[in-house]
């Protein structure tokens, strides 16, 4: 910024310089011209001129031309320095506005992402939660199920042999304290109910 | 003796089996040949008839020292051997005599005066016994009651065995 300042400064100096010349310039400019009636009239105004414009007078003029120069080149300095104390105000003011904003935008846009992320975290997390529980409940469903299962094969064996298997208990817990001779009354029952089966395969096979 | 053949003969409790009625042959043998070598009457007082023999003589009215007698009881021997009806029944041990004795007497009394039954043993029979005949085969063991009263124990049992149903 400080460069830019000073580039500035050095271009207002130099066009101030060279107003300066240009006006010099049209000074001689004037100073010399074709000699005639005119000229000669010019002429003599021109020593009057040269008598009233003596060199000290002109450097008397030149000074105070000098003085006036520097005058303006301090005026303007300092216009130029509070100009440039505004726009350096304005443009701090405009950028802590600007990068406020931006900042702002940016943390808002960073906030809106998060958000977003934490949703989706969440919209995934219950996904996986519902699924889990899915997954468990059909498990669970089939592990009722081949329990239930398991248990109704059992039942359904011990079924099938269950007069095995009641049979076996009667002997093993009461078999040794069961005689023939107290079995006597249940054979002749058995035989009682058989007895026209037997008489008639007997009969039929003699 | 004659008309006895055609009758039904009164066999003693004391023979059981088929084998019993051969070893009374073989012994009505003996004695017939010991006729045979003796004199009658000395011969009468020599043979010893065992007690078996003695009670199918007895019950049935016969004589051993009569031909006739003996004759006829040959005839009877020999029916029983070869065309009495005969059982097999298997037991899950072995029974004694008297069981064995109040077994035949039903069965000689209700089935056939002249059946003869011969033994087995089926330790896995348990209780109750099993029953062979001619064509046929008798379960008559526990077993097979537990089996023609499954219906009874599933209604026993079925309250404690209902499996727990799916949850509602």
């Amino acid at each position: 910024m400080t460069i830019w300042w000073l580039v500035l400064i050095l271009a207002m100096i130099g066009s101030v310089g060279i107003g300066f010349i240009w006006i010099v310039v049209q000074i001689r400019n004037v100073s010399v011209k074709p000699h005639s009636l005119t000229d000669s009239v010019q002429e003599a105004a021109d020593r009057d001129v040269e008598h009233l414009f003596d060199p000290t007078f002109r450097e008397e003029l030149r000074n105070r031309g000098r003085l006036h120069f520097e005058k303006i080149i301090g005026e303007s300095a300092m216009f130029l320095q509070q100009d440039l104390r505004l726009t350096t105000s304005q443009l701090n003011e405009y950028m802590k506005t600007e990068i406020t904003a931006k900042l702002k935008s940016e943390l808002e846009k960073y906030e809106q992402s998060v958000v977003d992320a934490k949703d989706q975290a969440i919209d995934s997390i219950q996904k996986t939660n519902t699924l889990i529980d899915q997954q468990r409940n059909e498990l669970s469903e089939q592990v009722r199920q081949e329990i239930i299962r398991e248990k109704q094969q059992l039942i359904e064996r011990f079924e099938v042999n269950m007069a095995d298997i009641i049979n076996h208990y009667v002997m093993a817990a009461v078999g040794n304290q069961i005689d023939l001779n107290d079995q006597l009354e249940y054979i002749l029952g058995e035989l009682e109910r058989n007895k026209e089966t037997i008489r008639e395969d007997l009969n039929n096979g003699i | 003796m004659a008309s006895k053949e055609s009758t039904v003969a009164i066999v003693p409790l004391s023979i059981q089996t088929p084998a019993d009625v051969s070893r009374l042959l073989q012994e009505l043998e003996t004695i017939e040949n010991s006729f045979i070598k003796e004199k009658a009457v000395s011969a009468k007082e020599k043979v010893a008839v065992s007690a078996s023999l003695q009670a199918v003589v007895k019950q049935n009215k016969l004589s051993v020292a009569k031909v006739s007698d003996r004759n006829g009881l040959k005839e009877l021997l020999v029916r029983w051997h070869d065309h009495a009806p005969r059982l097999h029944i298997s037991f899950s041990t072995e029974p004694n005599p008297t069981f064995l004795e109040k077994l035949l007497f039903w069965l000689r009394q209700e089935i056939n005066p002249e059946i003869f039954i011969t033994i087995g043993l089926q330790p896995a029979i348990g209780a109750g016994c099993t029953i062979r005949t001619t064509n046929k085969y008798f379960d008559l063991s526990l077993r097979q009651t537990f089996i023609a009263k499954r219906k009874l124990l599933l209604d026993q049992l079925a309250p404690q065995a209902v499996p727990e149903g799916p949850a509602t």
